[in-house]
């Protein structure tokens, strides 16, 4: 275009034709995608997807040619591309090495894993070597955090991954290639098979309990252990509605997400008009440290389907959607077979259980975005859109999806309702608190001897937790430091961790009367030798890359905040940054659409405040001299990168 | 109507405004940056913070409903640490570039910044740098400055419907820009730039052109079509630099068409020297009384063509109209239309000559030998002239031609009139909506003779427009007594109305002012 300034647009990749088409086929296929959805538009990221499969690339006349079928303009699906990370880039290589440089993974080396990469492969951040096989980037969280420090290959994790490992992957790849073998742009090479574990625990499991059987994941083992009769009893009994959504509010039921808002009471405010409703199923797992849902939905799918339709049942919803980070490939091939499943055995359609009623259940894979963990922003994600929140009220049971009251419970919540339903409101309530009832699952990342995944009944003492269950801090050094609830909860010290006279205890209001919050249940461990600046910087950086970018304070304040934690942890900070790095953290609190930018600023001021003595210290003597670095580099690694 | 209370002072609400609106209605000065009248609100600047009496924490005025009783304070100490710290957010990576930014001096950054903030950053580090770059052939984005508010992408969308813009990356690299093979290119493109608060879209034909503080601003309204949107014309030096819309909810709303904002046509090509005099004309009408044609164009004004009614009554002359009707109806997805009508007073010629005969009339009477006198006067600009009027005119003993640009026909013509064009005169138009509005001098009058000067001494300082020649021709026909201003005719024309009461927004007549002038005029050409 002779029009527009060439350069500021990157040169397109080699061999990008002037138009692109998708085969008749795909055509279809994507018609077929649409008819999910109450609009066309909302197919837009599983129409990139089809892109990426089909030309191993979104390039910009493929982007054109979805935005011509989809009927939105060329710029709304840039914009879309350009804000979500997952998409594979015109320059990216056939291998895409993605290093998880997030929170957990940092303390577990991920950086010697990135710098060992890029000497490798020659090659720097987001770069791409000569002979476009290889392609390398830094990505947020990838939900493997017990894992870590883990790489992302395509679509493939590489758990507890090396530096010599991540060498030999590269040889490997490079040999492979060389004797004219090609697994394909996407997919096809496995270089280990998923493993799951459990760390021995105590306590009974609920959720828990089958999640390590071998084909746990199907139909039949489900069946098997009396799956589905809940919801079958349920739907047949034609029972109220409404009582169900008391009995969920009895229960006393918390979001499991990371707000704990009680669920019986969140479908109540569900607003009474003739519009259709929604489900939505937020399986956005993003919050760095949490891994938990991944679980649930790799290794137990048909829990969490019949807690949709018990849900969707008791809010009269026809359609639920199942957002799904797209992170997660292999959690959503185990959705969606367990979906057909649950189709052809009568569970879900038109007429699920013989009763008439029409539940149907759609897959819909994100692009990588932090943001649409948050409810409205996956909302927005969800009907085709920048995952944008929105401004509250309206709330979703009010105006949600498409402007119909719409339900955003998380996967481990509605994985609770068959539970619920089938022993009923007190038994959910045996265990766990008067206020935090139940059972929750915790992930535990960092510094600890037995990483994992862990039920526990809420009201568990956190150092009884991390010390008598977990194992304590690994190779007899002291504790420093607990983020209990996701990176965006503020951190706990080791004193307020270890006392012993009014413990601090691993429920909704223990954590929040202490300071903190028990968020998504990841708990991330830092033992003595971790550096609270490096802590500092590597949370920010992850929260400036994340904002949305919609609201003033947030879009500029993480960036800066970010920047100015990275300069004086690479030694060039003064006494006078680490208190306006407080200030400016306060001024974006409360200011915004959602909450991201409290998510960062919160645990920002907890670190700069209790352990300022670290701080200044390190700005005394200029910190350790560090080679410098680009600061959070370019944004999400967009199409202008 | 809800009642609410602002700063201790209680106002009635219009029932389904959002705060801000309401707060802007009553006079409160409330800053904000995302908001515009024009658009959906969004919410995302954060900048219109106020407090209600139903939220712990500040809430954003433009989207918030308001509801009876609510409590509202708009400024305090707790505000003003808000917006400032707002501000100093939005100023972290903006570029401060305002010696060169084609927006200072009216970019609301500059003036919040103004009013809230000490001329100090506490920002140390670097800044993203985003780059500049051309957008569209009219349209040039400047990456840093923008503060990603939207209503860019908002009236591209919701308005315009071709959604050329969105925004792109995310955070701190957040920027309005196009598919790289998509360019801004829409018939309303530039109103984004009208509308962007700061200097991120920038208008390629004002760029580095003027700074806005020497320049004039003054009101008219657009000729460019039917519609008649009104303008706001900016100069400088006595040029020309810029056209921009005007809010009129009855005409235009808050938007005008890019074409209503080429002005080349003012200073192109103009019409600088007479040839004879009016004494000439005047005699050569006076004899030839009964064989006199005059083409008139549908772009003159009320006045203009009232004039003309009367010197073609005077010499019971012919008349036609000269007119521009071209290409298809545009309509934006909001109902913004561009009319094919080219001329902004096509229904008021139509009222004022009851009817419309096509300059074709005036042909036919040329070739059947009835006329020895044409007088065509004409305001279309970059008019394509008929080419039979102008073969026709070769065998007329007279011609005068009253015009502002060059023609063939003034090459030609025996006498020459060279005239103001729309930007440098007072007059009325009437749309085609029948509402009558006023267009008004933006600049002063090219200095050009008269006709009958002798060379050297033209009179620099006098306009030569239509009304006074016409006015000079018909007092030497006797057919008046004395030369008015153009409120003078137009309140000859319709009693009991004047400029003044035409005002700012213009008037649609009640009832035929009198029996003159018929209340509904005939279909307008070329408008449907």
């Amino acid at each position: 275009m002779s029009t527009v300034d060439p350069h500021h647009f990157p040169e397109k990749a080699p061999g990008t034709p002037a138009t692109r088409e998708f085969r008749a086929e795909v055509k279809a296929e994507l018609e077929a995608l649409c008819t999910r959805y109450p609009k066309r538009d909302a197919a837009l990221l599983p129409a990139l997807r089809l892109l990426e499969r089909e030309f191993g690339t979104v390039d910009e006349p493929g982007m054109q040619h979805v935005a011509e079928l989809l009927g939105v303009s060329a710029a709304r699906v840039y914009g879309i591309f350009s804000f979500y990370t997952h998409f594979r880039r015109p320059h990216d290589g056939r291998y895409v090495f993605q290093v998880c440089s997030t929170f957990s993974c940092a303390l577990g080396g991920s950086e010697k894993v990135f710098d060992q990469l890029s000497a490798t492969l020659g090659i720097e951040k987001d770069g791409t070597t000569q002979d476009r096989l290889f392609s390398l980037k830094k990505v947020e969280c990838l939900a493997n955090c017990d894992m870590a420090p883990c790489l992302q290959i395509n679509e493939d994790f590489v758990d507890r991954v090396s530096t010599e490992q991540a060498v030999g992957l590269v040889d490997q790849i490079k040999g492979f290639h060389q004797s004219g073998r090609d697994a394909g742009p996407l997919g096809a090479f496995h270089p280990a098979p998923q493993v799951y574990h459990l760390p021995p625990n105590p306590h009974p499991p609920r959720l828990a309990k089958h999640l390590l059987e071998p084909g746990s994941e199907t139909f039949a083992h489900y069946s098997r252990r009396g799956g589905y009769q809940t919801a079958k009893n349920l739907l047949q009994s034609g029972r109220n509605p409404d009582e169900v959504i008391e009995q969920v509010f009895q229960a006393g039921l918390r979001g499991r997400g990371g707000a704990g808002f009680p669920t019986g009471q969140k479908w109540k405010f569900l607003a009474k008009n003739d519009k259709p409703r929604y489900l939505v199923v937020n399986a956005d797992e993003s919050e760095p440290g949490t891994f938990k849902d991944k679980m649930l939905m790799e290794r137990d799918p048909h829990t969490l389907l019949e807690g949709i339709v018990i849900a969707a049942y008791a809010i009269k919803a026809k359609a639920a959607y199942i957002y799904i980070r797209g992170e997660f490939p292999l959690g959503a091939r185990i959705l969606n077979q367990a979906i057909d499943e649950a189709y052809r055995n009568g569970v879900l359609g038109p007429n699920a259980f013989g009763t008439g009623t029409q539940i149907d259940i759609t897959v819909h894979r994100g692009g990588g975005a932090y943001i649409c963990g948050e409810e409205t922003g996956l909302l927005s994600s969800l009907e085709g859109g920048r995952g944008h929140p929105r401004i509250k009220p309206p709330f979703p049971a009010v105006e949600g999806a498409w402007g119909s009251p719409t339900i955003v419970n998380n996967v481990e919540t509605l994985a609770c309702l068959p539970g619920i339903l089938e022993h009923g409101a007190q038994w959910f309530r045996s265990v766990g608190t008067e206020k935090s009832p139940g059972t929750k699952l915790f992930s535990v990342s960092g510094h600890i001897v037995r990483p994992g995944n862990y039920e526990l009944p809420l009201g568990v003492p956190l150092k009884e937790f991390l010390f008598d269950i977990c194992g304590g801090i690994p190779g007899g050094k002291k504790l420093k430091a607990v983020c209990p609830g996701g990176s965006s909860a503020p951190f706990l010290t080791a004193e307020e961790v270890l006392r012993d006279e009014n413990p601090i205890r691993l429920d909704f209001d223990s954590l929040a009367a202490n300071g903190s919050m028990l968020g998504s249940g990841a708990i991330i461990v830092m033992d003595e030798t971790t550096s609270m600046v490096d802590v500092l910087w590597n949370i920010l950086r992850f929260y400036a890359h994340e904002s949305c970018g919609q609201c003033t304070p947030c879009r500029e304040g993480t960036g800066w905040i970010a920047k100015m934690a990275g300069r004086i942890a690479r030694g060039g900070g003064k006494v006078s940054d680490i208190d306006l790095l407080d200030e400016v953290a306060w001024g974006m609190v409360g200011r915004t659409i959602c909450v991201l930018a409290d998510a960062a600023a919160m645990p920002a001021r907890s670190i700069v405040r209790k352990f300022r003595p670290e701080f200044e210290a390190w700005v005394a003597k200029g910190g350790p001299y560090r080679p410098h670095q680009a600061h959070h580099g370019k944004g999400n690694g967009g199409a202008h990168a | 109507m809800p009642k609410i209370k602002v700063n201790g002072r209680e106002i009635e609400a219009p029932p389904g405004k959002k705060l801000l609106e309401v707060l802007t209605d009553e006079k409160i000065t409330v800053p904000y940056y995302c908001w515009h009248p024009g658009l959906k609100p969004h919410g995302n600047c954060r900048m219109c913070l106020v407090k209600v009496s139903n939220s712990r924490k500040l809430e954003v005025s433009c989207t918030y409903p308001v509801t009876e009783g609510l409590e509202v304070t708009t400024e305090g100490p707790e505000i003003e640490v808000a917006r400032k710290s707002v501000l100093e957010f939005m100023l972290v990576n903006h570029p401060l570039d305002c010696p060169v930014c084609d927006k200072a001096g009216e970019c609301m950054l500059q003036d919040h910044t103004f009013d809230h903030r000490k001329g100090v950053s506490r920002f140390e580090e670097d800044k993203v740098l985003k780059g500049t770059w051309d957008v569209g052939p009219k349209i040039r984005i400047w990456g840093n400055r923008c503060i990603s508010c939207t209503r860019c992408v908002r009236f591209l969308e919701d308005e315009v419907g071709t959604g050329e813009l969105s925004i792109t990356n995310r955070g701190d690299h957040s920027v309005a820009d196009i598919h790289p093979d998509v360019p801004v290119d829409n018939p309303m493109s530039k109103n984004i730039v009208d509308i962007c608060p700061v200097g991120a879209l920038i208008d390629k034909d004002f760029m580095y052109q003027a700074r806005v503080w020497f320049a004039q601003r003054k009101d008219s309204i657009c000729t460019g079509c039917s519609r008649g949107c009104n303008i706001v014309g900016t100069t400088w030096k006595n040029e020309m630099r810029r056209i921009q819309p005007r809010h009129n909810a009855e005409v235009n709303g808050h938007w005008m068409c890019d074409g209503g904002r080429d002005f080349a046509p003012v200073h192109h090509d103009r019409l600088a020297e007479p040839k004879g005099s009016l004494q000439e004309l005047a005699k050569a009408l006076d004899l030839g009384r009964g064989q006199v044609g005059i083409v008139a164009s549908t772009a003159h004004t009320l006045e203009e063509l009232f004039l003309l009614k009367k010197l073609a009554d005077a010499t019971r002359a012919v008349t036609g109209f000269l007119t521009k009707v071209q290409g298809e109806r545009w309509v934006s997805k909001a109902g913004f239309a561009i009319e094919t009508d080219k001329t902004p007073n096509t229904r008021g010629a139509a009222m004022l000559f009851g009817g419309l005969a096509p300059h074709r009339a005036v042909v036919d009477a040329i070739e059947a030998g009835k006329v020895q006198v044409l007088v065509v006067a004409n305001q279309i600009s970059t008019l394509d002239w008929p080419a039979d009027l102008v073969a026709a005119a070769r065998k007329v003993k007279t011609v005068a031609v009253a015009d502002f640009q060059r023609s063939a026909l003034s090459d030609a013509a025996g006498i020459v009139i060279p005239v103001t064009c729309w930007a440098e005169k007072d007059g009325t138009y009437m749309n085609r909506d029948g509402r009558v509005q006023r267009g008004r001098v933006i600049l002063p009058a090219v200095p050009q003779a008269r006709p009958g000067d002798k060379p050297g001494t033209q009179r620099h300082t006098e306009t030569v427009n239509d009304i006074a020649w016409l006015q000079e021709v018909l007092v030497a026909l006797k057919a008046r007594e004395r030369v008015v201003s153009a409120d003078g005719v137009f309140r000859e024309a319709f009693p009991g109305y004047d400029h003044a009461r035409v005002g700012a927004n213009g008037l649609v007549f009640a009832t035929p002012p009198d029996g003159s002038v018929p209340a509904a005029a005939p279909s307008p050409v070329g408008s449907k």
